[in-house]
């Protein structure tokens, strides 16, 4: 920091501005670094955030502790009628649960039947979350568990019933969920009952955007929306929310995950999927009536799953 | 250096980056998570803008400048831009310090917004041509609109709070 004063001045004004120039280019510098090699820049904020953030849980916690009283306080106001309306929705929750039950034995028993395969890889971390540091512009929250704990990049995140975010950026001991609504987020996913394909995509309001929908006439505000698993980045059928039409008339998604209480996420570790680049090899004929290839033949065994998968 | 006032001075660079780091703390607090209804103003730039004015020995550029680029690595804003941007308003408002003593309150204020204006126009410029995604128009112009409407209480908090006020001709003779 250049000071200048008294009979100095003259020298010492040239050098200060010489030196808040080299400042500010290499502010702007470091601005256009990030924007050529951006994963590189991203990792050294994850590393800072890494670094700082969790030094500051002992004063986040009473804080947040204090916020979560004060919210609830004001709760206990509306007790009595909480109370009716909670006993009313539990009458309605054991006549649902029966239902489900009926459901899911009649669901087991056609799965059964078909045969169906399901995925048995998705296990689940739990985290806390830290802060929320992505200011007013960014939709992010931070959480407790990182590399340590083996989370990785694009993995989903839920509350326990609906989708949250994304994993993007791992520290050490942290990491951060992008949440549905930023800017940023776009996330393939599929409306039912109607099939359609669509892309939800995050601006910053409380419902995000329904975009790509291919024939919107199809769609009704109430339908599900669950993810699609297009794309490989998240594992489908994990549920996001229900479609709503917005004020701009516009189709959004009413997210079923509670984004006012934020406070553990369930991290699914989702393994890659399979790529299957063969395009599928050439099927000789039937072998067994050339008695010369006949030592071939188990090698020509292999072949008939393919087979399979090229006509369906 | 020995100089009266040198106490004063670091005491007051400690008590700036201490504001600071309160306001960065409270922005990251996991409250109001989802969609934001209306995003509050630029603390940190508003603080260093008045005290910039009044005290430019008080509020040097380095350490100003270490905080906005902490603030935009904290925020998940592109780092450097934002910092780099309020670098310059603040330049160019130490230049003017002299001058600001004759400033009645209006014409500050006036001259404050309008480098805040110019400021989100610039970034959204640079961002626009380097095809960067940036946030809807909208929030930030209700940013804008906050951060204007909060300098006269970070004014009155700074100078009655504070003590943050023009130095008179005749008392000491700090210039920077």
């Amino acid at each position: 920091m250049a000071r200048d004063r008294g009979n100095s001045d003259e020298y010492v004004r040239p050098i200060r501005r010489i030196l808040v120039g080299a400042l500010i280019f290499v502010l702007f510098a470091m601005f256009l670094f990030w924007r050529i090699d951006s994963p590189r820049m991203d990792r050294f904020r994850a590393q800072i955030v890494d670094q700082v953030l969790p030094s500051f849980d002992w004063a986040l916690a009473p804080v947040t502790a204090l916020g979560d009283m004060v919210s609830n306080f004001q709760s206990y106001a509306q007790i009595y009628e909480q109370n009716q309306e909670l006993r009313r929705e539990l009458r309605q929750m054991k006549s649902w649960k029966e239902a489900a039950l009926q459901l899911e034995q009649k669901n087991a028993k056609l799965l059964d039947l078909n045969n169906v395969r399901l995925d048995p890889t998705l296990t689940y971390v739990t985290g806390v979350v830290l802060a929320d540091s992505g200011g007013p512009f960014r939709q992010s929250v931070l959480l407790n568990v990182g590399a340590r704990d083996g989370i990785r990049d694009g993995w989903a995140t839920t509350d326990g019933l609906g989708l949250v975010g994304r994993i993007s950026g791992v520290g050490r001991n942290s990491s951060r969920v992008i949440l549905l609504t930023d800017v940023n987020s776009r996330v393939p996913v599929t409306l039912q009952p109607s099939g359609q394909r669509a892309v939800l995509s995050g601006d910053n309001a409380q419902a995000p955007l329904l975009d790509f929908v291919d024939t919107p006439e199809l769609v009704r505000p109430g339908d599900r929306v669950v993810t699609s698993g297009d794309g490989g980045v998240f594992p489908p059928g994990l549920l996001v929310g229900q479609v709503a039409l917005g004020r701009d008339k516009r189709l959004r998604v009413r997210l079923s995950a509670d984004y006012e209480r934020l406070e553990f996420l369930r991290i699914l570790r989702s393994q890659p999927r399979e790529q299957i680049l063969d395009p599928g090899a050439l099927l000789p004929p039937p072998v067994s009536s050339l008695p010369a290839l006949s030592e071939v033949a188990p090698d020509a065994q292999d072949d008939p799953p393919a087979e399979e998968g090229g006509d369906g | 250096m020995g100089d009266p006032g040198a106490l004063g001075r670091y005491l007051h660079w400690l008590l700036f980056i201490g504001l600071a780091l309160l306001v960065l703390f409270i922005e990251a607090l996991p409250f109001n998570l989802g969609a934001t209804s209306w995003p509050g103003p630029q603390a940190m730039a508003l603080l260093a803008m008045v005290w910039v004015l009044r005290r430019p020995d008080y509020m040097p550029v380095v350490i100003f400048a270490v905080l906005a680029l902490i603030a935009d690595l904290f925020q998940m804003r592109p780092p450097g831009l934002m910092a780099g941007l309020l670098v310059l308003v603040l330049e160019f408002l130490r230049s003017r310090h002299h001058a600001a003593r004759e400033w009645p309150f209006v014409l500050e204020w006036a001259v404050v917004s309008a480098l805040l204006s110019m400021v989100l126009v610039a970034n959204r410029l640079i961002l626009g041509i380097l095809a960067v995604p940036q946030p809807a128009l909208g929030i930030e112009v209700q940013q804008l609109i906050s951060s204007i409407l909060f300098y006269p209480i970070i004014l009155a908090f700074s100078v009655w709070a504070l003590r943050i006020t023009h130095i008179k001709p005749g008392e000491g003779g700090i210039r920077l």
